[in-house]
């Protein structure tokens, strides 16, 4: 190597900075070159000299100013930070405790906010059940008045057929059979068949419209020479644009032979959502209760019989309480069969009704593919994110309010604790 | 002494104390580094006042942007940074029409005496050359005088003054080299002018 080339290595030697055969080639040539030495060595002096001189102490009062320094640029810190939005985080950082307590408090708000609505908007509708609950109990115990011809022939002719009843309780077929025969204004099936039955149906629809089904239903049952005999119908509920949805109730009574009939005409009314049908073959018990009512009116012929024999007050008094007696169980027993003619003859069918936005009215059901019925349980599914997150959306906008305040306590909270903690 | 000692555990703990806002403890992080930060203040700034100020600016920015400090590395390369950083911000800022300092940052900038002729140093006692030097380097150019403060006065290895200035080793080496040659050439000069004087 040249000068040149050394010269420019020369303070990495005063400072150390070549490795150990470089340092020691270029130490050779500086022993042997004179200018290079000297700059060596002047380099090396003016770096020994500078390190070993001692540096200048520090004015007095340095530390004092500086701390006092510190102390403003503490408290201009301090300061910002109230102000800008780090505030907040660290807030959040540091009050954790505070926030949580906050976060129950608030939960609980909404909590208590939330439950009355929850229980009102159940209470309501369970009233709504009880109410059309009651409504038929209600039509159960009517008296109607086609019944009462039927019932009241029949008693007539018990009482004719008494003794005739007496000799022939087994034929009781023959005996529903005269009865029948007497009543030719109604049409009762159960009877000439022999057989009493009691129809019920119960139908639940989706309807887009209440009223016109309403109207629908009347129709058809003064058609069929039946009646209504409970109507019911109230808003269900309102949605979000104003719309009312209602659903109704009807209970009808239809001839029994027209049951299956009409049956499936409310099916049609809209979108079948639930439908049932059942018979109640009640001829036995019919039976029985008819043969009991003939045996305690023959009972109470012969006791009537006795009476007049009686001679004592002791036996008048006794055979009037034993009438009595018999005159009630009568009376009970003779509600029942009356109740029975007019349910086998008039067949009850309840229909349910509720509104809807729109229906597809499904004549065969469609069978889905699993393809279909994964794209609707998507869908369903979509919908109902969507509208959780209307209802969370709705709910933060709602109780904005108790959470600014919350925030304001807790700042205070905070300057509260900074001061104390300063003290 | 080559090189410093490595960031001990106590000084972590002031470190974080510290950032929480505690004073003490950046006092107490900062006492065995302020007073080389105000000789390095000096050396720019010359005038005791502004060094005073520019080194307790220097600290307090230290105080105010402790969180930022990778604690990866020392703590000490990381305060002189923001020394010679504001000691050269408080020059730009305070410049004056002086012949011999140079605000020209550019390492390519070519001496204008670019010449070997050399004199050797006449004054073979360090007392006296302590002081010339003294003054030489603060008439020394900016360009310069950070990597030969940070070399010759605390003897950092041309690695750890890369680091403290964030440039390349290389520009580290060019303007020592530079600088020394600079020093030499300063220390001749006024060497002939106290003889002249003489």
């Amino acid at each position: 190597m040249n000068c040149e080339e050394i010269k420019k290595y020369i303070s990495d030697l005063v400072d150390h900075e070549l490795d150990h055969e470089t340092e020691k080639s270029i130490l050779k040539h500086i022993e042997n070159c004179p200018e290079c030495k000297s700059i060596y060595e002047e380099e090396k002096l003016i770096k020994e000299t500078i390190y070993s001189e001692t540096l200048e102490d520090l004015p007095t009062g340095f530390n004092l100013r500086l701390h006092e320094k510190l102390e403003n640029e503490k408290n201009n810190r301090n300061s910002k930070e109230k102000k800008s939005s780090s505030k907040v985080i660290q807030l959040f950082k540091n009050n954790k405790k505070y926030l949580s307590i906050a976060a129950i408090f608030v939960l609980s708000i909404v909590l208590v906010n939330n439950l009355p609505l929850g229980l009102n908007g159940s209470t309501s509708s369970d009233m709504a059940r009880e109410e059309s609950v009651e409504s038929k109990e209600i039509s159960m115990n009517e008296s109607f008045g086609n019944a009462e011809p039927t019932l009241r022939s029949f008693d007539a002719e018990m009482a004719d057929q008494a003794i005739a009843v007496e000799e022939t309780t087994e034929e009781a077929p023959a005996e529903s059979e005269m009865v029948a025969s007497d009543i030719d204004d109604d049409p009762l099936n159960e009877y000439q068949t022999g057989r009493v039955i009691i129809k019920n149906g119960n139908i639940s629809l989706d309807i887009l419209d209440l009223d016109e089904t309403i109207r629908s239903v009347s129709d058809k049952v003064n058609a069929y020479n039946g009646y209504i005999s409970n109507q019911h119908s109230s808003i269900s509920y309102v949605d979000s644009s104003g719309k009312e949805y209602r659903n109704g109730h009807i209970q009808v009574k239809i001839s029994s032979e027209h049951f299956e009939e009409f049956m499936n005409f409310a099916k049609e009314l809209g979108r079948l959502r639930s439908s049932n049908a059942n018979s109640n073959d009640i001829t036995n018990e019919y039976r029985d209760t008819v043969s009991r009512i003939e045996n305690l009116e023959i009972t109470q012929e012969r006791l009537r019989d006795l009476l007049k024999k009686s001679e004592t007050v002791e036996e008048t008094l006794q055979i009037e309480r034993e009438l009595t007696r018999i005159r009630g169980e009568l009376e009970h027993l003779k509600g029942t069969v009356k109740n029975w003619d007019r349910l086998s003859q008039y067949s009850t069918i309840n229909i349910s009704l509720n509104e809807v936005d729109a229906i597809e009215i499904k004549i065969q059901s469609i069978d889905k593919n699993i393809f279909q019925k994964s794209l609707e349980g998507l869908m369903n599914t979509i919908n109902s994110i969507r509208s959780f997150l209307e209802r969370v959306f709705i709910s933060l906008v709602a109780y904005s309010p108790l959470i600014i305040l919350l925030g304001l306590v807790l700042l205070v909270i905070r300057k509260i604790l900074k001061r104390s903690e300063k003290k | 002494m080559k090189g410093v000692k490595d960031v001990s555990e106590n000084e972590l703990k002031l470190i974080d104390d510290a950032i929480d806002g505690d004073i003490n403890s950046f006092e107490k992080l900062i006492k065995k580094h302020q007073k080389f930060a105000y000789n390095v203040a000096l050396k720019y700034l010359k005038d005791p006042t502004d060094a005073e100020d520019a080194t307790q600016e220097s600290l307090i920015k230290a105080f105010r942007y402790l969180k930022s400090f990778n604690k990866n590395s020392k703590f000490s390369t990381w305060l002189y940074r923001i020394v010679i950083n504001t000691c050269k911000d408080e020059l730009r800022k305070n410049q004056k029409d002086q012949n011999n300092l140079s605000l020209n940052n550019d390492d390519n900038y070519v001496d204008a005496i670019e010449d070997e002729s050399y004199e050797p140093l006449k004054n073979a006692e360090n007392e006296e050359l302590g002081k010339n030097l003294h003054k030489a380097i603060e008439q020394l150019e900016v360009t310069y005088k950070d990597a030969i403060v940070l070399c010759d006065m605390k003897d950092y290895t041309y690695q750890e003054i890369s680091e403290i200035l964030e440039i390349p080793i290389g520009t580290v080496r060019s303007r020592i080299n530079r600088g020394r040659k600079k020093l030499r050439k300063i220390i001749n000069e006024m060497e002939l002018f106290t003889q002249m004087n003489v």
